[in-house]
């Protein structure tokens, strides 16, 4: 009798054993880390790609022990050595303002103010977009003091034009790639479905993007739906 | 009947070892998933700080507790973060997992001054 109480005891033991083991090798936590993963990874991989883009960016420094008044600052990317198109130039001051300037063949001109003994520094963007186009303006004023330029980084960025393809493609099919739905935004950009009110697994990205024909700083986020 | 019971002796102890396994692997493939995402998370704001021109200017003038400041706009607020522009573990707790980011900067403006900093991350 005391035989047959243990061994139904040790069945119902083995039983409880082999259901733990089961319920932990799949219980929802874990295979939703390992899922997000791939999915994440399905995007990184086939989507982001696609919109994240390079820029090169370097620094132009002013320095003048006295005052000037419509400084030509001048740049040639020929002697940069850079093959670029100097139409997709972005400047910007310190304060992030847009900084207008004109073209001639690969030089850059532009004209600022400049206070006595306090530098000036102007922020640089540029690619290699052959489709960029840029409305020049007229430049006049004296160059009187040589600029220093930091040497060229490559940066990650958005171009708007990224965006715009990424709108055109077909959701279906890329989520066809992902094997669920998702959701990615930046700034006004949104590509996706909605992901309100539903379990989301988020990631994101903080990175400088195009927006109204200037740079932005923003957040890249992108979602995978539960 | 002594035989069938040690046999079914046996498979209990290979049920539970599967088991403690289970934990020890389960446990491991977590941590490394949210390793790699401090990682990342760091990395990724430290390249956006550099990339618009803000990180090198504080790191240069020693100002970490500014770049913390901008830091906290990047980083999922469930995470916290130390930052250090020369390295030292000041402030980082000894008794969690803390992944760390080293960053190499070459210089700032026109002037060559190669600098290494650290961002320690822990959730």
């Amino acid at each position: 009798m005391s035989f047959q109480i243990d061994f139904l005891v040790s069945i119902g033991m083995f039983i409880t054993m082999i259901f733990l083991l089961l319920h932990f090798v799949l219980s929802s936590d874990y295979q939703t880390d390992l899922e997000a993963k791939f999915k994440f990874y399905k995007i990184n991989k086939y989507i982001l790609p696609n919109i994240i883009d390079y820029a090169y960016t370097f620094s132009i420094i002013l320095n003048s022990s006295e005052q000037l008044i419509n400084e030509i600052v001048e740049f040639d990317y020929k002697n940069l050595k850079m093959n670029i198109n100097p139409n997709s130039t972005m400047i910007f001051d310190e304060n992030g303002n847009t900084v207008q300037y004109d073209v001639i063949n690969t030089t850059i001109k532009f004209v600022v103010n400049v206070s006595a003994n306090i530098t000036k520094v102007f922020y640089i963007y540029v690619n290699d977009n052959t489709n960029a186009t840029h409305q020049n303006i007229y430049v006049n004023g004296n160059n009187s003091i040589n600029e220093s330029i930091t040497p060229m980084r490559a940066i990650e960025i958005i171009w708007h034009e990224n965006l715009i393809k990424l709108s055109n493609r077909s959701y279906s099919k890329l989520r066809n790639i992902v094997k669920a739905d998702f959701n990615i935004t930046i700034g006004n950009f949104s590509y996706g479905v909605e992901a309100k009110g539903k379990n989301i697994v988020s990631f994101y990205q903080p990175i400088i993007y195009e927006e109204n024909a200037t740079l932005k700083k923003g957040i890249l986020k992108f979602m995978v739906i539960q | 009947m002594k035989g069938y019971l040690y046999t079914l002796e046996v498979v209990i102890s290979i049920a539970l070892l599967m088991i403690a396994i289970t934990f020890v692997y389960k446990t491991e493939a977590q941590i490394s998933f949210e390793h790699h995402l401090l990682k990342e998370y760091g990395i990724n704001a430290l390249q956006f700080l550099d990339a618009n021109h803000t990180l090198r200017k504080f790191v240069y003038e020693n100002n970490e507790t500014y770049i913390e400041t901008l830091l906290r706009n990047y980083i999922p607020k469930a995470i916290n973060y130390e930052f250090s522009n020369n390295c030292d573990m000041i402030n980082v707790p000894e008794n969690k997992t803390v992944v760390t980011v080293s960053y190499y900067l070459a210089g700032y403006m026109n002037v060559y001054k190669p600098k290494k900093i650290c961002l320690y991350l822990w959730g």
